[in-house]
């Protein structure tokens, strides 16, 4: 086990606090007291940061005291197996505003068939292509929503 | 009798081809979501929403809770077939479900299951004609302070209702409610916890949490643990569709007592899925064949389907008639209203008449279309699990992302969307639940409205949420049912040290 429960739930308690603390912070920019119109715009917030600040703490204190250390959260081989899927995802998100939903598509359900699902060369490319076609058949002509669009599109005169 | 001419008036606005054809689409594209793992229906839903910008609204919603109905079977035939359970609200069906498959009796298990689920959807509609006109008129008496006592009330019946740790539920409660105060304040137009960063100005998108937190959460915590599908055959054959059609009258004790409690856990917020254990356990507590369940007693497959899907569909209407979501499909639904420029609530009934009846009627046909497309079709929707999963997780997030992307057309609601994935995925694994934040983030600006209207009426008074017996009644039963989760959880807390 490379990651414990118990430090699991102590690092999210902690995250959740950092949000509370967040809300508070936020809120204090504005006002947080009563005006003639009622409560002002940081009113609410305010009071629910402050709520999720001691929730958190006391999520805390329990995983501290009552989580033994013995329980995994995840063992390393399933971590691979996470990142193996979060990885090629992460870069997909941060390719698709430079080269369009289309073409990052394409080059991802490639490599996963490719790299994880052992599909032959001709096999992975006309799983990438038949969906992408897909796509672009039920979204742009069939409900017209529009994806986001590259350099590719513009080459083949669809971005408008 | 004016339920069954509103109904009569219903049929009339839903019937028609292009309406029926919606209905088969919806359904069968929710059996898709349902069967595939990472897709349920909250998912399935929010994907399907921004499709329906430009569509009237009442074909949008027929199209969605048809999608609804269709998940809820799809998600039980995973149960069944492969012991996965495409829905959190079929887990229960596990537990005797697959052991029916496995003993041989795969079709009799699903035929089982829709059936139960079919009778307990219709009787859901049948409770939802009689009363939805009596809870409507009912909130029309409610003013800012009643619609505050009862989203409190709301959330309060989630926190301790929803098994497992409250305070955790509480959290989850809070970080929604935060999510949803970001952007422009509904009353001032102050900008607040932005934080200077353009994109939250517009707030963060509840339905780019929806694909996150259930779609791509759910998706890593499958593949973490190396899913493979070791399913079962099934052949669907009518004349099995039959038999079990005739014996199910032995089942008719359970099947009443689990439609009635998933009737209740749907109109009270508790939801489909704490509706079917708890209508699991009951079953087994009082049933003379106790000893069978858990190894294939078809009773304990007519239980949780039958509450179910009784919730499933009652769940409706406390999000129509006061603006309340029963459940998180529920919550994206009423999203997806206020995107059409459709206000739940009391009024929704006088000035929107047809959309209500509409949607009713429509319930009728379009869970008795499910019930025969879902038995028509269910060989061919778990030949699908077969496909490898390194190919089908990699489009389901593909289409996640994309649904994502529709929903404004920016890529930030994506890069949430991911986010929010890894936030479902340590929530999942670490039994945070995600309903209550989905229904907070929905929730929030309606629920600080009716707050500080009630403040406005009141001079900053909070004795105004006790001012008349009615909002009264709903602030104690609100601040008992908190006060009693939040008791019991530290009783828990100490009898480990006593034993």
């Amino acid at each position: 086990m490379i990651l414990t429960r118990r430090s699991m739930e102590l690092a999210t308690a902690a995250a959740i606090a950092a949000f509370g603390g967040a809300m508070v912070a936020g809120s204090l920019q504005l006002s947080v007291g009563w005006a003639a119109t009622g409560p002002q715009s940081g009113y609410f917030p305010f009071r629910l940061g402050l709520l999720l600040c001691t929730v958190s703490a006391l999520l805390f204190v329990q995983a501290a005291v009552s989580v033994r250390d013995g329980t995994g959260f995840a063992s390393r081989e399933q971590l691979l197996r996470s990142l193996s899927m979060f990885g090629p995802t992460l870069l997909l998100v941060l390719a698709m505003p430079w080269v369009g939903c289309y073409a990052a598509t394409a080059v991802y359900l490639l490599y996963m068939a490719r790299v994880h699902g052992d599909f032959s060369w001709p096999r992975a490319t006309a799983v990438a292509l038949t969906t992408v076609l897909v796509l672009y058949l039920v979204f742009e002509r069939w409900f017209q929503v529009p994806l986001a669009k590259g350099p590719i599109e513009a080459w083949l005169g669809l971005s408008a | 009798m004016t339920e069954i001419n509103s109904l009569l008036t219903g049929f009339q606005t839903a019937f028609s081809a292009y309406h029926l054809a919606l209905m088969a689409g919806g359904v069968l594209l929710g059996i898709l979501v349902g069967v595939l793992p990472g897709l349920g229906a909250p998912n399935g839903v929010t994907l399907l929403l921004p499709l329906t910008f430009t569509m009237p609204p009442v074909a949008a919603i027929i199209l969605l809770s048809s999608m609804y109905w269709g998940a809820l079977f799809g998600g039980s035939t995973t149960s069944i077939l492969f012991n996965i359970p495409g829905e959190p609200s079929s887990v229960a069906t596990t537990f005797d479900g697959h052991p029916m498959a496995r003993h041989g009796d795969a079709a009799k298990a699903l035929a089982t299951a829709f059936l139960s689920a079919g009778f307990g959807a219709l009787v859901g509609v049948i409770v939802v004609t009689l009363i939805a006109n009596l809870i409507a008129d009912f909130a029309l008496r409610f003013s800012p302070p009643e619609f505050f006592a009862v989203y409190l009330l709301t959330f309060c019946s989630y926190v301790s209702m929803s098994g497992g740790q409250p305070l955790k539920t509480l959290a989850t409660l809070l970080i929604g409610l935060g999510l949803a105060a970001v952007g422009m304040d509904t009353v001032s137009g102050e900008m607040r916890l932005t934080f200077g960063a353009e994109p939250l100005v517009s707030g963060i998108s509840f339905l780019a949490a929806v694909i996150g937190l259930y779609g791509i959460g759910e998706l890593l915590v499958t593949v973490e643990e190396g899913l493979k599908f070791d399913g079962l055959q099934a052949r669907m054959s009518w004349r099995v569709v039959w038999t079990t059609f005739r014996e199910m009258p032995r089942h008719a004790v359970t099947l009443v007592r689990s439609t009635v409690i998933g009737c209740w856990m749907g109109i009270t917020p508790g939801g489909p899925t704490a509706a079917s254990f708890m209508s699991y356990g009951i079953a087994k507590r009082f049933s003379r064949r106790k000893a069978y369940f858990g190894k294939g007693e078809p009773e304990g497959v007519v239980a949780p389907e039958a509450a179910d899907h009784a919730a499933g569909v009652s769940a409706l209407l406390p999000m129509l008639a006061l603006g309340v979501p029963g459940s998180a499909t529920a919550a994206v639904m009423m999203g997806g209203l206020m995107i059409w420029g459709l206000q739940p609530g009391p009024m929704l009934f006088v000035e929107h008449h047809d959309f209500v009846w509409g949607l009713i009627a429509s319930m009728y046909m379009a869970n008795v279309v499910a019930v025969v497309l879902v038995l028509a079709t269910i060989p061919l929707f778990s030949s699908i699990l077969r496909a490898p999963f390194s190919i089908i997780g990699p489009l389901i997030i593909v289409v996640c992302l994309i649904g994502a992307y529709t929903i404004s057309g920016k890529m930030f609601d994506v890069y949430l969307a991911l986010g929010f994935g890894i936030v479902g995925y340590v929530f999942k694994k670490l039994d945070y639940p995600i309903a209550p934040l989905v229904l907070a983030m929905v929730l929030g600006d309606k629920s600080e409205d009716a707050f500080r209207q009630a403040m406005l009426l009141s001079d900053g008074s909070l004795s105004i949420f006790f001012a008349n017996g009615l909002v009264g009644t709903i602030m104690s039963a609100a601040l008992l049912l908190l006060g009693w989760a939040l008791v019991s959880k530290l009783q828990i807390l100490r009898a480990p040290k006593g034993a």
